[in-house]
């Protein structure tokens, strides 16, 4: 199974630059979060927004989209499938770990 | 209107007025990750004042740059749980926070002078060793100030006061 993680370009910067290439799994004041990922690939931020309801599409109004799309390593990390997203049309899992980012790709508006 | 309110924190080391001591404030969500938020440090008085315009730019920019991973606590979908959480930041959080900085601060502008804050906030901790940890909520209602809620915790990590 392969997964995904649909991200800012702040975030694709961060990550790029580091080694090895990880989605960091706490905020900029240092708190653990979780790392939300899907199975489904989108090659375009609008279809990716309307399946995860992210972006343009959150459901409180709309934000900034993904620009960015990672491709993850999550073997070694514990993770939980949540299920389809509500109002939405893709599964999203979590994980408490920072999985590893094989490959990345910009994603058409 | 503000979603969050404004409010003052005061910061105590074992009952004692503690200045230069950082403070995390936390929005419970129902769903996707609480946002966590580092205001301080305490002035001489162990007073920081904590608007609620400030917080919903922390969390608007939180959002921004992880789509995937944060509900919004705005709008007609809120996922805002309705409650805040306050509490004096720990030794261990402080030094989570300074790893966090130097990873962010490529990309991300702190406010200023948060790094020497933390530090200075870490060498207070260092220094004085509390034993207790206590946290107390001003709210600000119409300009009139009344402190809320007073929690305090006999161990360490410090227990927080909370905002409903």
């Amino acid at each position: 199974m392969d997964y995904y993680h649909y991200a800012s370009a702040t975030i694709h910067k961060l990550v790029m630059a580091s080694k090895p290439n990880r989605v960091p799994n706490f905020d900029i004041y240092g708190t653990p979060r979780t790392v939300y990922f899907t199975d489904v690939l989108f090659t375009s931020s609008v279809a990716a927004e309307n399946a995860l309801l992210i972006g343009a599409k959150h459901p409180a109004g709309p934000r900034s989209s993904p620009v960015f799309r990672f491709d993850l390593d999550v073997t070694l990390c514990a993770y939980t499938n949540l299920g389809m997203v509500s109002g939405g049309t893709a599964t999203e899992s979590i994980t408490a770990d920072s999985p590893i980012v094989t490959a990345s790709a910009r994603l058409s508006p | 209107m503000n979603l969050l309110p404004d409010f003052n924190v005061v910061c105590k080391l074992d009952g004692q007025i503690a200045a230069d001591i950082s403070v995390l404030v936390r929005v419970a969500m129902r769903t996707k990750n609480d946002f966590s938020i580092v205001v301080g440090a305490t002035d001489s008085l162990g007073r920081i004042a904590v608007t609620g315009a400030s917080l919903e730019e922390d969390v608007a920019s939180t959002i921004s740059m992880f789509p995937m991973d944060y509900s919004d606590i705005g709008g007609a979908d809120s996922a805002f749980a309705g409650s805040i959480t306050v509490h004096a930041m720990t030794m261990p959080e402080v030094e989570s926070a300074l790893r966090a900085y130097d990873y962010f601060s490529k990309v991300v502008i702190y406010p200023q002078n948060y790094r020497s804050k933390l530090e200075a906030g870490y060498r207070q901790l260092m220094k004085l060793a509390p034993r207790r940890m206590e946290v107390e909520i001003e709210d600000i209602v119409d300009g009139t100030l009344t402190t809320r809620i007073s929690t305090g915790s006999s161990a360490f990590p410090a227990m927080a006061a909370a905002i409903h």
